[in-house]
């Protein structure tokens, strides 16, 4: 996938490598155009012609909130309807002749008309306030466009859609998970899987992971119980499997979207259990609830998956790694010694382990994000504990010493060990 | 992938799956309306008391919130109603014309003669009763349930919705009208006695 950033650090490559003498100038002017042909300029026209699109559903919008009387009931429909049918006939258009950037822009302000209709319907029948059944007609309707017209800005407004309604009726339930929630999200998902845009990915999986922060229920938001955290941290940890797996086989792309999220998860978690270890009645064992066990199970196979499986085992051994310390965290709390010092070491040592086993990863897949999450997580982690001294002040000394020759130790070995892990690509048969 | 969805999809012709598009879209808000319409154009009438309360509403335009005698029902003996329940309001008209709350239940009871069945949903289970000043009487006791039937809201031209509010609620009348399964949508709106505002069915 061409980005604008990749193309820049491309052209300053480029002229690095004329320079030194690797390329002929007109090698490089080659490639130069070869990258911009595909980056496409057609990209300016379709997206005025969305911005405009917007600016016609704005209108739209503001026509509903008028209220017009004047216009008799039956009329108001029937523009709504031809609105509808013109801008799908324009996408219709647009895509025959070849713009399919300005047919996706069409599509998605012909689902944004066909929103503001249900709207209007609303408005000119009474309806009940009940914005989550408008979600839901709004998210079917999007998915029909996202599915027949290919378009991902109508399966994006899908996925925000399916949320907002299944948000809407767990909140009203005040109940257990919504199962209504699969039933829209698995063929939004299936249609996603064959799509590239980016927005939609990122789309798909934080719907997910909105969903299964439902699981719970919602009766455990009311009074905050730390089996919360533990399950949102095995989810955090699956999703990062997930992602890196995705990543390392190279499909699908949506799943790469989890990774990112899921360190984000992770990282936070992580760090609100080391502050627990700080205060005496926060590292009391807290109560794992069924789910937990369950989410558990999902992450620690997912995580032995990508040990097994991934082809990069530079990269997938010590990510596996750290995330199995991290998931060890919890249970250290579970069993009731983290109230007193040995718990609390093992925990920050815990911590700090996976913190580096995160950036080891990151360095040795040339993962930018899992670098930056683990040197996060790393840099948090020892500005607590500095912060607040567990132990004695030359207890402190002491772990900070043993950490640190473990680190340069590792570090001396390191290339040895990268060797063992990863083969040269002569040797692998694929 | 054969099976991915854009493969299958691609199978159909574009200009068949523009049109199915259209048509379909359309036909939901179609069908919306038609739901709306049966019901006032079939349901019986009742002669509803109000009490509105005017917020504004940024997506729907202006509108009205009426609340109800008969949003305050006194549920009997009647025990376990939960929040979000949906319930049958059986509605008797008093003296005066106006219909009352009768009795509340789980399942849809047998029509009577002289009664209309409503069908509600549940939005507290320890509502105060209004008395006939208008004022409210908490004083508990038996057990009463707020339930709301989906005409609560009602749109007006801009800035009318303020004139609605400012009239002393005795003088509002609601007629809604309700389909024999229970769905009610409002009919029309009259202030002291007069028909101010009625809804035709399209």
């Amino acid at each position: 996938m061409l980005t604008g950033s990749y193309r820049k650090r491309l052209d300053a490559d480029l002229t690095r490598w004329v320079g030194a003498g690797y390329l002929e100038t007109q090698a490089a002017d080659a490639i130069r155009r070869d990258v911009a042909r595909e980056d496409g300029g057609f990209r300016l026209p379709a997206l005025l012609g969305l911005f405009g699109g917007l600016l016609i559903a704005a209108s739209v919008a503001a026509f509903v909130a008028a209220n017009w009387e004047a216009i008799p009931r039956l009329t108001k429909l029937g523009l709504i309807v031809a609105g509808i049918a013109a801008t799908f006939a324009l996408a219709w258009r647009l895509q025959k002749s070849g713009s399919s950037g300005g047919a996706e822009a069409a599509s998605t302000c012909g689902v944004l008309i066909y929103g503001a209709g249900l709207a209007l319907v609303g408005q000119m029948y009474h309806l009940p306030q009940d914005w989550p059944g408008g979600a839901l007609l709004l998210a079917l309707g999007a998915l029909v466009a996202g599915l027949l017209m290919r378009s991902n800005g109508a399966l994006a407004i899908a996925f925000v859609a399916i949320v907002a309604w299944s948000g809407g009726r767990w909140s009203e339930a005040e109940a257990g998970p919504h199962p209504g929630f699969l039933v829209l999200y698995l063929p939004a998902l299936w249609i996603a899987l064959s799509r590239q845009n980016r927005m939609v990915h990122h789309l798909a999986v934080l719907a997910a992971a909105f969903w299964l922060g439902t699981l719970p229920g919602h009766w455990y938001f009311g009074s905050f119980n730390y089996g919360l955290l533990a399950y949102g941290l095995a989810v955090s940890a699956a999703f990062v499997a997930m992602g890196a797996l995705a990543l390392d086989r190279g499909q699908p792309a949506l799943l790469t979207a989890c990774l990112p999220w899921g360190l984000m998860g992770f990282v936070v978690a992580l760090n609100v259990e080391l502050f627990r270890i700080l205060e005496a009645p926060e590292s009391q064992a807290g109560r794992a609830f069924p789910l937990v066990f369950q989410a558990y199970a999902v992450a620690a196979l997912l995580v032995l998956l990508l040990a097994a499986i991934a082809r990069e085992r530079r990269f997938a051994w010590p990510l596996a790694a750290g995330l199995a310390c991290a998931l060890l965290v919890p249970a250290v709390f579970w069993s009731g010694v983290a109230a007193g010092i040995v718990g609390k070491v093992a925990v920050a040592s815990l911590i700090l382990l996976s913190a580096m086993a995160l950036v080891v990863a990151g360095g040795a897949g040339g993962v930018r994000r899992l670098l930056l999450a683990g040197s996060l997580l790393f840099g948090v982690a020892i500005l607590v504990l500095l912060w607040r001294t567990i132990g004695t002040l030359l207890d402190q000394s002491l772990f900070f010493l043993v950490a640190g020759v473990v680190l340069i130790a590792v570090a001396a070995g390191a290339r040895r060990l990268f060797a063992l892990l990863n083969p040269p690509p002569a040797r692998e048969a694929m | 992938m054969r099976l991915s969805a854009d493969a299958l999809a691609g199978k159909v012709p574009l200009a068949w799956r523009a049109f199915a598009t259209v048509v379909l879209l359309s036909l939901a808000l179609l069908a919306l309306v038609q739901q709306r319409a049966s019901i006032l154009q079939t349901g019986a009438e009742v002669r509803l008391r109000t009490v509105p309360v005017d917020p504004r509403d940024l997506f729907r335009g202006d509108y009205v919130v009426f609340a109800y005698e008969i949003g305050t029902v006194d549920a009997g003996n009647a025990s376990g109603f939960r929040r979000g329940e949906q319930v049958y309001v059986t509605l008797k008209p008093g003296p005066d014309g106006f219909v009352r709350a009768e009795s509340v239940s789980r399942e849809k009871p047998a029509p009577v003669a002289g009664a209309t069945v409503i069908a509600g949903r549940v939005t507290s289970t320890s509502a105060c009763a209004r008395a006939e000043d208008g004022r409210l009487d908490c004083s508990g006791g038996r057990r009463r349930l707020g339930v709301s039937y989906g005409i609560e809201s009602y749109f007006v031209p801009q800035g009318q919705g303020v004139a609605i509010e400012r009239t002393e609620k005795a003088r509002i009348e609601v007629v809604a009208a309700v389909s024999p399964s229970g769905d009610a949508a409002i009919k029309r709106l009259l202030i002291d006695g007069k028909p101010v505002h009625s809804e035709p069915p399209y």
